[in-house]
């Protein structure tokens, strides 16, 4: 018997050690994103860096202004939720009330195998076909390629839409199906049904889906990075080439030491205090929304 | 809005049209990289990676022998022994967010606190480690997800038949729930075979098969990478990465079948 508790005792301690060591795993990152990225945001100034326009980290006088790449991140993050938005809406609406079920099974197996492909293929899969394509009708004359914002948007749009169906369609699934009733009871056909009554009961779910899509956007590094061009540009033309802050850190650490380094893991720093906000208000939406759909 | 039947045909035809192009999009991308693929799926390319999946698999082996008891017991932890309390919804938040970090700075992360700090080498070891702490959330959630749906009465009968929380946690529970672990089993081996941005700074790179976990290696994904930004790495030039693209997505594709087969047989014995 005595065993027996000793090995109670073990494993409840090992339990424990485990959920203290998991939820610390965090707290480890931050410490070392900072740690390694204060340095150049104490030498260089936090104003002059999140708002300088040059990034010339290897010049004789460096300078790291990151506003070029923030805006970059934020514009396609923007455009790309402008595009898998309404199409991930729509086709969540469609699948969960409109195909029978075996349809909407076979459909969701598809979205799965998207959003388990690695974004390098995805990534891989722009730069031959959307990129190909812009160099051959826009760019061969002026002599540059097609890797541009447009291609960019494009893949990121790719890599969110699994995000917001699956999630959009858990939402939808658990509105109560009294409104449904309701409404249809008061003679409401079935599209007004979806778009008055089920979109809004879901509200909360559906929001969680963009939220939790800008967030897998705004971190995506690889696909971007084969397709956007890589030059640091900002521009209204979209077929201009561009460099996103992840782009920026995975394109330049393999050769960057010192304050250059330093620099980079500072604009890590800026893109975990975006998605740290992402995730701040995500647990905001679903705390608000908590009692929407029971 | 939707008050006439031309609106209410309009938004249903647009419906299905999302849907349409949905499908067709992925359809594209995935015949794509197989009739591209496919006349370089040959004895050549097998030879050429024959070390990018053996390099894989052990990364695969070793991030999952460290995240698998990690997750399992955590989620364990969040299930049966607390309340919800206030340090439990911080630990929850704490373990939501590290799923919604970017790859790029489980990269950054394992740079500096695997090589320079621990002074680690760069190498099959260290890429593993910082996957276990990528895939570690997705095997929490996995598992916590099917502790969840255990009948609330099996425990309480376990522990009115005079059963210790332990006995019930290894009788009741953890049998049960055994399908939701290999779910997050089979999701974290997709996540880690197609990872590039996490382990790139941190696994060195080789063309050899290597002989011990601390030696550098190329993972498919990240040789992947490396030939399509500089064609020249390979004998075969950008052949070889439509190649390992291909390789790459029928792992994807079986994985997830896999998923199905999975939650199809447990369905069954769980009537």
């Amino acid at each position: 018997m005595k065993k027996y508790l000793n090995k109670q005792l073990f494993f409840e301690t090992l339990y424990k050690l485990s959920i203290i060591f998991a939820s610390l795993l965090l707290l480890l990152i931050i410490i070392f994103i900072f740690f390694e990225g204060v340095p150049a945001l104490k030498e260089y100034g936090v104003f002059k860096m999140l708002f300088n326009m040059s990034w010339q980290p290897t010049a004789h006088e460096p300078s790291f202004g990151l506003s070029k790449m923030i805006l970059a991140t934020i514009i396609s993050t923007l455009l790309s939720l402008l595009i898998a938005i309404p199409i991930g809406l729509l086709s969540s609406v469609c699948l969960v009330r409109l195909v029978s079920r075996k349809i909407k099974n076979i459909i969701m197996f598809i979205v799965e195998i998207l959003a388990g492909i690695p974004s390098v293929i995805v990534g891989f899969f722009v730069l031959k076909t959307i990129v190909a394509f812009l160099y051959q009708h826009f760019y061969m004359n002026i002599g540059v390629s097609g890797n541009s914002m447009l291609a960019a948007v494009f893949v990121l749009a790719l890599m969110a839409l699994p995000t917001i169906i699956t999630i959009t369609v858990k939402a939808l699934e658990a509105v109560n199906p009294m409104y449904t009733e309701a409404s249809l009871g008061l003679g409401a056909n079935k599209i007004q049904t979806i778009y008055k009554v089920e979109l809004k009961a879901a509200k909360s779910g559906i929001m969680a889906a963009i939220v939790l899509g800008a967030g897998r956007v705004i971190g995506e590094t690889m696909a971007v990075m084969l397709v956007s061009g890589n030059a640091i540009n900002i521009s209204s033309n979209l077929l201009l080439p561009t460099r996103t802050l992840t782009a920026n850190i995975a394109t330049e650490m393999s050769y960057a030491s010192g304050l250059h380094q330093s620099a980079l893991y500072a604009s890590g720093i800026v893109l975990f205090i975006m998605i740290m906000l992402i995730n701040i208000t995500l647990l905001i939406i679903l705390n608000k929304g908590g009692g929407d759909n029971a | 809005m939707l008050n006439h039947p031309w609106q209410v045909k309009l938004i249903k035809i647009l419906t299905y049209l999302a849907t349409i192009l949905l499908v067709l999009l992925v359809f594209w991308m995935v015949s794509f990289i197989i009739i591209q693929g496919i006349s370089y799926l040959n004895m050549t390319l097998l030879k050429e990676s024959s070390s990018l999946i053996i390099t894989t698999l052990m990364v695969v082996f070793l991030a999952l022998l460290i995240a698998l008891p990690l997750g399992i017991f955590s989620a364990i932890y969040l299930q049966v022994y607390t309340n919800n309390g206030k340090l439990v919804k911080m630990m929850r938040f704490s373990i939501d967010s590290l799923n919604g970090v970017p790859s790029i700075i489980f990269g950054l992360f394992a740079l500096s606190f695997f090589i320079y700090y621990l002074g680690l080498n760069r190498s099959i070891f260290s890429a593993s480690l910082i996957m276990s702490i990528v895939v570690l959330p997705l095997i929490i959630k996995n598992t916590e997800e099917a502790i969840k749906t255990i009948d609330i009465a099996q425990i309480q009968g376990s522990l009115a038949l005079g059963a210790s929380r332990f006995t019930t946690i290894n009788r009741v529970i953890i049998p049960y729930c055994i399908d939701g672990i290999i779910n997050g089993v089979i999701l974290a081996i997709g996540k880690i075979v197609g990872e590039t941005a996490a382990i790139m700074f941190v696994i060195g790179s080789a063309s050899s098969i290597p002989k011990s976990f601390f030696e550098p290696g190329s993972t498919l994904a990240t040789k992947l990478y490396l030939i399509i930004q500089e064609p020249t790495y390979s004998s075969n030039g950008i052949g070889s990465a439509y190649g390992i693209a291909l390789i790459l997505l029928l792992i994807v594709v079986l994985l997830n079948l896999l998923v199905k087969l999975v939650n199809h047989i447990f369905m069954k014995r769980r009537g």
